[in-house]
């Protein structure tokens, strides 16, 4: 069973608060207490779940890597099954990939590149079409973004 | 930013600590005042570099079992105009333009989330119908090969093996 369809009224809020992110004040725990009407030691008890049971991957700080000074870049690339495998943990090992996706079609691995140094991604792809003999390994930069945000209104329904 | 701006950083980029009062924890790891973690945090939020500090959660967990990443040519003029209509819809959590590149004549890309690939298939087709898009292609999750946070600040077991 999915823990969203376990989760009480106040969970479903609280995730939803906790997605907004908490309040930049002291006593934030306190905060959003007084805001679902229960104890702060709920709230602190109630997280641990989450967190325990998975439904939340990570808390903490999410930043604009564009406001930090990193340039990113999603990276599509038509990788044979033969050396996909290699190729993803290649691909995985650099610190700037943080999303690496194996999806449906012809571009079948999809991953985000965000790097300080623009020239590190002419490096990894250079390197990802050699080392795999890969044909198709196709940078699109963005040219603008419309929606940037990952909310799951868990309150919905 | 200062040296202690950027240990902030670095501190965030993990989970906060545990207990009832996370700014306090950081202050103490920081050796410096929660009045300061407070007001740094609020510099950071303030300077655009930090979004929040908050759940990230893992939706595969959560009842969006299935996720795409529907990609759109859209008729000539009109990505803007598709662009925003797309990011209305609470499906989508991300919409951007991007640049074509080879035999990928894509450019309007959303990542849409859905309780099955159905409902996914029959919104992004519906939008394409509705908004004369002929051209368009949705590609499933597959497999998730890796997801993890933007490491801003250099740690050892991060570099390129």
């Amino acid at each position: 069973m999915l823990p969203e369809m376990t989760m009480d009224p106040v969970g479903r809020k609280l995730v939803n608060l906790l997605q907004e992110g908490l309040p930049l004040e002291k006593d934030p725990y306190g905060i959003l207490a007084r805001e679902l009407g229960v104890s702060r030691e709920e709230v602190t008890e109630r997280i641990g779940t989450l967190v325990d049971g998975g439904v939340i991957r990570r808390i903490g700080g999410v930043f604009d890597s564009a406001a930090m000074g990193y340039t990113s870049l999603l990276v599509g690339a038509a990788v044979p099954g033969e050396v996909f495998r290699d190729a993803a943990a290649f691909v995985n090992s650099f610190g700037g990939v943080t999303h690496n996706y194996r999806r449906s079609g012809p571009l079948n691995m999809w991953f985000t590149f965000a790097s300080g140094d623009p020239g590190e991604i002419d490096g990894l792809l250079a390197a990802l079409r050699e080392r795999f003999g890969l044909t198709s390994v196709y940078p699109f930069p963005k040219v603008k973004h419309f929606k940037l945000r990952v909310f799951f209104d868990m309150e919905k329904e | 930013m200062d040296a202690l701006d950027w240990m902030l950083v670095g501190e965030l980029q993990e989970n906060l600590p545990p207990g009832e009062n996370p700014w306090q924890a950081l202050a103490c790891r920081l050796g410096i005042s929660e009045d300061d973690v407070v007001a740094r945090l609020k510099g950071l939020k303030a300077s655009g570099k930090l979004k929040r500090v908050g759940a990230v959660l893992r939706h595969q967990n959560s009842g969006f079992a299935a996720n795409a990443m529907a990609v759109f040519l859209p008729p000539p003029g009109r990505t803007d105009e598709l662009g925003e209509k797309l990011a209305a819809s609470p499906m989508v959590s991300h919409c951007y333009e991007r640049v074509p590149c080879g035999e990928w004549i894509y450019t309007l890309y959303a990542m849409i989330h859905g309780r099955t690939e159905e409902e996914i298939s029959a919104f992004v087709s519906a939008f394409a119908a509705e908004n004369g898009v002929e051209r368009y292609d949705i590609l499933f999750s597959r497999e998730e090969l890796k997801k993890s946070s933007m490491v801003f600040f250099g740690r050892p077991g991060n570099e390129p093996g």
